[in-house]
């Protein structure tokens, strides 16, 4: 089944690009991490919390393994930004395979990344899969924010009438999840005791056999393909300001200091993740500044090194343009990442924020006083 | 609030200078984040180990152990989990640019989620 018969919704909030990775909350926030309206959200609560009226249960939906080519077409666009909203499927009781009442129910966010990434985990095995509304977003930015919580679990729970389908009483959780639910108050509301599953749903067949998690199961790790993963949409994100900034330096300072923005912007952006782990420094401003040095002194080695017509003050002045512009743009493009990494805590990107910005600021409106300066005598002669 | 954190066990030998140690006063991280254990409320249930991606808490003893306490990333899924409420830690919004924002305007930290106003993280 393609993601298009679970009833994809589309809304108009945003949702988080990555379903599978690792993403911090901590640092918390999801980069591009942003929420409904309280009243939206409301609403949309309202409609779908209206306990079934009538005689039988609620509806219960067929659900498969496969992830098929539309599918993975979805994923992709998720991971562009294409379409944020869209990625979404129907919450509810779904049934994978063939579940009789003694089957397990694993629990989900309605974001098609994390309920792929669940149903195709469980290939083979009989399960009933309860997806709660976390209006798109991924398990673990939804239980930082709350919406993968103890109420929506409980709501959920009821509205699908569970305790008519299944004669156990647990449901078995994503670890990330566990920020936002209070499993001891979800045995007391619904008698439901809650498991907490391994991090990653790859690990759930291992996880199953022995009902047990190993330390590596509960621990998140950043590792290359998860940070590569995170690129596209950062660099969606900050295209347009860097072509605009390219065009504008083009125009008033010439090819090479569009260049110089371009390089600096791409570092922090698709550099910065790759190298993340190699660059000097435990603060992400500082591995940002020291990455940013390395990208701007082409540019002033060949500024230092122009024809010998050109003034040296004149020279010195574009060396230092290059010097202090480029390094804080992509300084600032690496302490935003902080948002988009597991490990890094809210204190240290606080701590950052009081520490470096300031020095990014700085060395940043030189630059572009320089710049300007440099640029008009050009222009004036 | 400077110095090496110390993971202090109430299961380590009684008459020791760390069992003595052990009291109702929690254990933190120093400086370096927000987490605080008070050893004393803990009911040795172990969904801290169970709970945290980042394998902060150990439970081999008596009560749980802090054991990488700067690797906590402030999530707050201990908090939330710890029956007992032995565990704290400022887990909000974190992202740079929402704090950077709230900081230039003058704003308390912005908060997103249901049960708020705000639409948005940033």
């Amino acid at each position: 089944m393609s993601a298009s018969t679970y009833e994809v919704i589309e809304e108009n909030a945003c949702a988080m690009p990555d379903g599978t990775s690792p993403l911090s909350i901590g640092s918390a926030g999801c980069a591009s991490c942003c929420g409904t309206s309280s009243v939206a959200c409301s609403a949309e609560i309202a409609q779908e919390d209206v306990a079934w009226p009538g005689p039988g249960r609620p509806q219960v939906r067929p659900a498969d393994s496969i992830v098929t080519l539309a599918d993975h077409w979805d994923h992709f666009l998720a991971r562009w930004g294409v379409n944020r909203t869209g990625h979404r499927v129907e919450p509810g009781l779904y049934a994978l395979g063939d579940p009789a009442p003694d089957s397990p129910v694993f629990v989900t966010a309605n974001y098609t990344l994390s309920f792929d990434a669940l149903r195709s985990a469980l290939a083979g095995t009989d399960a009933y899969i309860l997806v709660l509304n976390t209006f798109g977003i991924n398990v673990w930015c939804a239980a930082g924010k709350g919406t993968f919580g103890t109420d929506e679990l409980v709501r959920r729970i009821e509205a699908t009438a569970l305790h008519e389908v299944v004669d156990h009483r647990v449901l078995v959780l994503p670890q990330l999840g566990a920020p936002g639910v209070v499993a001891h108050e979800v045995k007391k509301r619904s008698g439901f005791t809650v498991e907490y599953g391994p991090v990653r749903a790859a690990d759930l067949p291992a996880y199953l056999d022995a009902r047990q998690a190993t330390p590596e199961m509960r621990r998140v790790y950043f590792p290359f393909r998860d940070r590569l993963i995170l690129i596209p949409i950062e660099l969606v994100h900050t295209f347009v300001p860097m072509v605009i900034a390219a065009l504008v330096l083009f125009l008033i300072a010439g090819p090479m200091a569009a260049a110089g923005v371009v390089a600096a912007v791409l570092a922090g952006v698709v550099l910065f993740p790759i190298l993340l782990p190699w660059l000097p420094a435990h603060q992400f401003s500082v591995k940002g500044f020291i990455l940013g040095g390395f990208v701007a002194f082409p540019f002033v080695l060949a500024t230092v090194l122009r024809a010998p017509g050109a003034a040296p003050l004149l020279r010195a002045g574009w060396a230092l343009v290059y010097l202090l512009g480029l390094p804080p743009v992509t300084a600032y493009l690496a302490l935003n990442f902080t948002g988009a990494t597991p490990f890094t805590s809210r204190s240290g990107v606080r701590r950052e924020i009081l520490t470096y910005v300031p020095v990014m600021a700085g060395m940043f409106g030189i630059g572009v006083i320089l710049t300007v300066v440099l640029s008009l005598s050009r222009l004036l002669g | 609030m400077s110095g090496e954190p110390v993971s202090v066990s109430c299961g380590d030998p009684v008459g020791t200078a760390r069992a003595r140690a052990c009291s109702s006063v929690p254990v933190d991280t120093g400086s370096v984040n927000t987490l605080r254990y008070s050893p004393a409320l803990c009911v040795n249930c172990g969904m801290c180990s169970i709970v945290c991606p980042h394998g902060v808490f150990a439970v081999d003893g008596r009560v749980a152990r802090l054991v990488r306490p700067k690797a906590c990333m402030e999530c707050g899924a201990c908090q939330r989990n710890c029956p007992t409420g032995a565990i704290t830690v400022d887990s909000g919004v974190g992202c740079a640019s929402a704090m950077i924002y709230a900081a230039l305007t003058g704003r308390k930290e912005p908060i997103c989620g249901p049960d708020t106003e705000s639409e948005c993280c940033c």
